[in-house]
């Protein structure tokens, strides 16, 4: 023992004392799943698709925990989104992670997996944590604590579950093969769980990213398209189609609810729910619509998040703080009684979770502030992003956009040989137009329908490009469609809303803002990208 | 003589079926489904049960019929022997898993009256009537074949558990052995999506360990055994095994399968993809995945060309367990309709169950419904006469056969007065609209008219001396008599108990040995 080295020794002794005591950790993360979950229709002055969606395992972890009522991802695009998230820091801080293709992850940038499995905690993922970019998932170990022996379908479920419908199997059948791998993967992870370790699990499945079948939603949910009528947000057209569109991605959001419930389930049985500390949240707005992913709008950024911490805080709560998503990060850190690098920029909700209070728990989260550089790399010509940053507070939403004269949605390509695009075209392949906006009917038909009265309105809102500055008045537009920067009357909340968030940029080092603002529009942010 | 010879073919053309058209029999039945737990029952039911409702519309559906006891073992034992359990010494309770078997292995079944009729028989699922597994629990030698078990009493195959998920033994046995042999133990652990229990993994090594963590009683538990797996692997197995006998089935050698389904009992574990489904909570989801199952087997039967000469018997072994009551607040679904109160219990919310006869190319004028008196206990006689085979006096001896009501929608049908019991003992009996509760322990009498008060809520016994003598006079007779049935008096297994409490021992011991 005398000649034991005092580090080690301090370290077997500190490490075997803390893991008796720390939570384990289950983040459930969606691709691509925005504010959209039956616990939220309650709190909703109108019916939207929150009324008409059904996510009875979030719902109780709301129930049993909090609901955040205010949660917005640092940017709506997976990468940088998931970079920051990763990272604890806003996306513009993780270098090339602050792109979609093309991201390149800086293994000297800290994230918090890698630090709970310092720690000592045993961590694993299923399906994606941060990708596409180089490499997979780095910021988690590069894939090497994937546990995905059971399978990956359920990345595709409706295209799944269908193929395995038309081979003959009950629609029941389907579903069940699909939650067998959700089990399989997870029950392998935990197979491989060290007695004494805590353990933080990252389940990430891609089923709610497009595409997905047309039509699976009522097929496979029993989703009515037409009870979303008078129900969608302003910026879309109240068609059927977009309506069809919109249940078929709701019901791949069932299909991740549900998942989420095996894994409770699992963790209920193995006695280890109690000592869980559950999050679930998504990593951005609606694929494949306008003004939603890729866009700053509250459509674009605001999503679900609640938070089960058994034994910590009053239970059932609503709480409107502003959480930003990299904010999990140090959150995720201080629960695992793991030190919190400096450079983190995001702030730990532990406060928040240890509290007996609903509401706005902490008066100075009263805003967030995001952003987005590049998307597709081939959606502007010269591989340029579409730069803007917003900032959002309780009752408006301030964006500026750094290079108003791009296409928000991608430049308007025509198609090849003066021919017309094809439905077909436009629902299957992302590219042939206003590339940072997934293919899928919704922006088929609002391509389709741009010249025609009732379409226009839809289209100029959808792809036109946009002035320097915008802001909304939630109260009186809560979908942001009436743009009031040029009135007079809001010329003063509009001047203290950019200096609020350039201050904010500046301080934080967006290179967007600070010397010639250039850098995102440069190499290497502005290769070409090849997979 | 000419005359009774047509009298003769006449019964033979319309009342028998000819060997090669005798049908094949499918008997479900489900665990503790009250009769407010099928749509087509209940228009306030809070779920769907479209597969069990089509049970109903295409075929007979019973709105008077009655378990022969509250929980499942005697009830079981009733369904498959024709005979009150509380003839046996069983009076009161249930038997565990590895209890001595409750139905001898020379008495008559529905299984052994149709193999020895030349059926192929097979039973796959929850059993719960007692079985002799070889060893005591941690002391097993899973080697050796189980005694005493579905294949003693007419059953060719079996497949199954032995008894309800709480008594243990919980492992898939496939004739008399156990694949892979319960080494593990659990204990009940909490259930997210209802009030009960679950049975999954991780399981322990050792039984200690078990009762550690969870506090409860150890239960022996096999590695691959999970609860929803139950109602999965039950249908799976069925389909297989009667694919393995439709060719001769439809040869002229029929198949009866016995398959009891362990829901809507505890644990209610409705698997993931019927989450959601229903608003009647997690017991909802659980009689939503039921009824999915009973639709396999609707559209096994229609794809393999069995449909037409299939009789389906539908039915549970006794009214809803107590979260009926929380169901009513949280849901508004009323599972045992508009009985009183359910599983366990004397009164109709008891023993009036779900009672469906589906049978396309038997049943004539299929859609009806058929609101007199019978009970599962007249499916051994029912199936005899459907088959033309004739019990002997020592079989059946409650068992009074409803196949009239099955060929004709006008038939004359009268049930003899069908006792009911309760958990404790407790006898009732009901004749046509009159139903009389015996005294019991601290109860008196009860009388009810169920056609005017079907909900039991005035006890009108003062009133109608003469009606309440009369019924009593008959329950001693049928209790003393050892059978419902004309024929010879047959002996109870026991002599005199307590719950005959308006008998005095004496008078009971007169009354049978007079016979």
């Amino acid at each position: 023992m005398k000649h034991f080295p005092h580090f080690l020794y301090s370290f077997l002794f500190s490490s075997v004392a803390l893991s008796d005591e720390r939570p384990n950790i289950l983040f459930a993360f969606a691709d691509d799943w925005g504010h959209y979950a039956s616990a939220y229709a309650a709190l909703e002055d109108r019916p939207g698709a929150n009324s008409v969606v059904k996510t009875m395992n979030f719902d109780r972890i709301a129930n049993e925990g909090i609901l955040f009522t205010n949660a917005f991802v640092n940017s709506p695009s997976c990468t940088p989104c998931r970079s920051s998230l990763l990272s604890g820091q806003y996306f513009f801080r993780t270098g090339r992670g602050a792109i979609l293709q093309g991201a390149v992850w800086d293994d000297s940038i800290p994230s918090f997996p890698l630090l709970l499995r310092d720690s000592g905690y045993h961590i694993g993922q299923t399906y994606k944590v941060w990708s596409p970019g180089s490499v997979s998932d780095a910021p988690y170990g590069a894939r090497e604590y994937e546990y995905e022996s059971a399978g990956v379908r359920f990345n595709q479920f409706s295209q799944t579950a269908t193929r395995l419908m038309e081979g003959g199997a009950s629609l029941m059948q389907a579903k069940r093969e699909l939650y067998d791998e959700v089990l399989g993967n997870f029950e392998s992870f935990l197979d491989a769980s060290p007695e004494d370790a805590p353990f933080c699990y990252w389940f990430g499945p891609t089923n709610a990213h497009r595409k997905w079948i047309r039509g699976s939603g009522k097929k496979l949910w029993g989703l009515e398209p037409d009870d979303l009528k008078e129900k969608l947000p302003a910026f879309l057209p109240d068609v059927h189609t977009v309506r069809e569109d919109m249940v078929d991605y709701l019901g791949e959001v069932m299909a991740f609810d549900t998942a989420l419930g095996v894994l409770l389930d699992r963790l209920s049985s193995a006695g280890e729910l109690e000592n869980t500390i559950v999050v679930v949240s998504g990593d951005h707005g609606i694929p494949g619509f306008t003004h939603s992913k890729t866009d700053l709008y509250d459509s674009g950024t605001h999503v679900s998040l609640a938070i089960r911490w058994p034994g910590e805080g009053a239970k059932g709560r609503a709480v409107t703080d502003f959480v930003n998503l990299m904010d999990l990060a140090p959150t995720f850190l201080e629960a695992g009684k793991t030190d919190i690098p400096d450079v983190m920029t995001g702030k730990s909700l532990v406060g928040i979770l240890k509290s007996e209070e609903g509401g706005r728990v902490d008066a100075s989260r009263g805003f967030v502030v995001t952003g987005r550089e590049r998307h597709v790399w081939m959606s502007r010509e010269g591989n340029l992003p579409y730069p803007h940053r917003a900032i959002r507070t309780d009752d408006f939403l301030y964006i500026r956009n750094f290079k108003p004269d791009r296409y928000p949605g991608g430049d308007p390509l025509l198609p090849k040989n003066g021919s017309e695009f094809s439905e077909d075209m436009l629902i299957n392949n992302t590219f042939v137009t206003f590339a940072d906006i997934d293919a899928g009917p919704t922006k088929a038909w609002l391509v389709l329908n741009g010249e025609t009265e009732y379409g226009k309105r839809y289209y100029d809102l959808a792809f036109g490009r946009r002035p320097g500055e915008e802001l909304y008045d939630l109260r009186k537009d809560p979908d942001q469609v009436v743009n009031l920067a040029p009135e007079t009357r809001y010329g003063a909340k509009r001047d203290e809303l950019r200096t609020r968030l350039l201050k904010i940029l500046r301080e934080n080092g967006d290179p967007r803002v600070l010397g010639d603002g250039s850098t995102f529009d440069k190499r290497p942010y502005t290769v070409e990208f090849t997979k | 003589m000419k005359f009774s010879a047509l009298i003769l073919l006449a019964l033979i053309f319309t009342v028998f079926l000819q060997a090669k058209d005798r049908p094949n029999i499918i008997v479900i039945y489900t665990d503790d489904q009250g009769f407010g737990d099928v749509s087509a029952l209940n228009p306030e039911a809070k779920f769907k049960t479209p597969n069990l409702d089509r049970l109903a519309k295409e075929g007979v559906s019973f709105t008077n019929g009655h378990s022969s006891d509250t929980v499942c073992t005697p009830s079981r034992y009733g369904l498959l022997t024709g005979r009150y359990s509380w003839r046996t010494r069983l009076k009161t309770g249930v038997q565990g898993a590895d209890t001595p078997a409750l139905i001898s292995n020379d008495r008559m079944t529905l299984a052994s009256l149709l193999k020895d009729n030349g059926y192929q028989t097979a039973m796959v699922g929850k059993w719960h009537l007692g079985m002799d597994i070889p060893g005591t629990m941690g002391n097993r030698d899973f080697s050796q074949p189980i005694k005493d078990m579905p294949l003693d009493v007419g059953f060719d195959y079996f497949y199954g558990i032995p008894a309800s998920l709480n008594y243990g033994y919980l492992a898939w046995i496939e004739g008399r052995y156990t694949k892979v042999p319960p080494t593990q133990y659990t204990a009940k652990k909490p259930n997210d999506r209802h009030m009960d229990y679950r049975i999954l993994p991780p399981y322990f090594e050792t039984a200690k360990e078990a009762k550690a963590l969870h506090g409860a009683v150890p239960i022996e538990v096999a590695p691959d055994f999970v609860d929803t797996e139950c109602l999965q692997r039950f249908v799976d197995k069925s389909i297989e095994w009667m694919s393995g006998k439709a060719e001769s089935a439809k040869a002229g050698r029929p198949f009866f399968l016995y398959l009891p389904f362990t829901s809507p009992h505890y644990p209610v574990a409705p698997r993931p993809e019927f989450w959601g489904q229903g608003d009647a909570g997690g017991y909802g989801e659980f009689m939503v995945e039921t009824d999915h199952h009973v639709g396999r087997v609707l559209e096994y039967l229609e794809k393999s060309g069995l449909d037409a000469n299939t009789m389906i018997f539908y039915s549970s072994d006794n009214g809803p367990e107590r979260s009926w009551v929380e169901r009513i607040e949280k849901f508004d679904h009323d599972s045992s309709g508009i009985y009183k109160e359910g599983k366990r219990s004397i009164y109709e919310g008891g023993h009036r169950v779900p009672f469906l006869v589906r049978w396309p190319g038997g049943i004539k004028e299929p859609g009806r419904s058929w609101d007199g008196l019978v009970g599962q206990i007249d499916l051994l006689s029912t199936v005899a006469e459907m088959i033309g085979a004739k019990l002997p006096g020592y079989a059946g001896e409650d068992s009074q056969s409803f196949y009239s009501v099955l060929r004709k929608a006008n038939s004359s049908h009268k049930r003899l007065p069908l006792l009911n019991h309760a958990i404790g003992g407790r006898l009732s009996i009901t004749e046509g609209i009159w139903k009389l509760i015996m005294p019991h322990e601290k109860l008196n009498y009860e009388l009810y008219n169920l056609a005017r008060d079907p909900g039991e809520e005035s006890n009108v016994f003062d009133g109608n001396p003469e009606i309440a003598k009369r019924l009593e006079k008959k329950i001693t007779q049928i209790v003393c008599r050892g059978r419902t049935t004309k024929g010879l008096p047959q002996s109870n297994d026991t002599g005199y108990w307590d719950d005959l409490a308006w008998l005095t021992e004496a008078e009971y011991n007169k009354s049978t040995t007079k016979n």
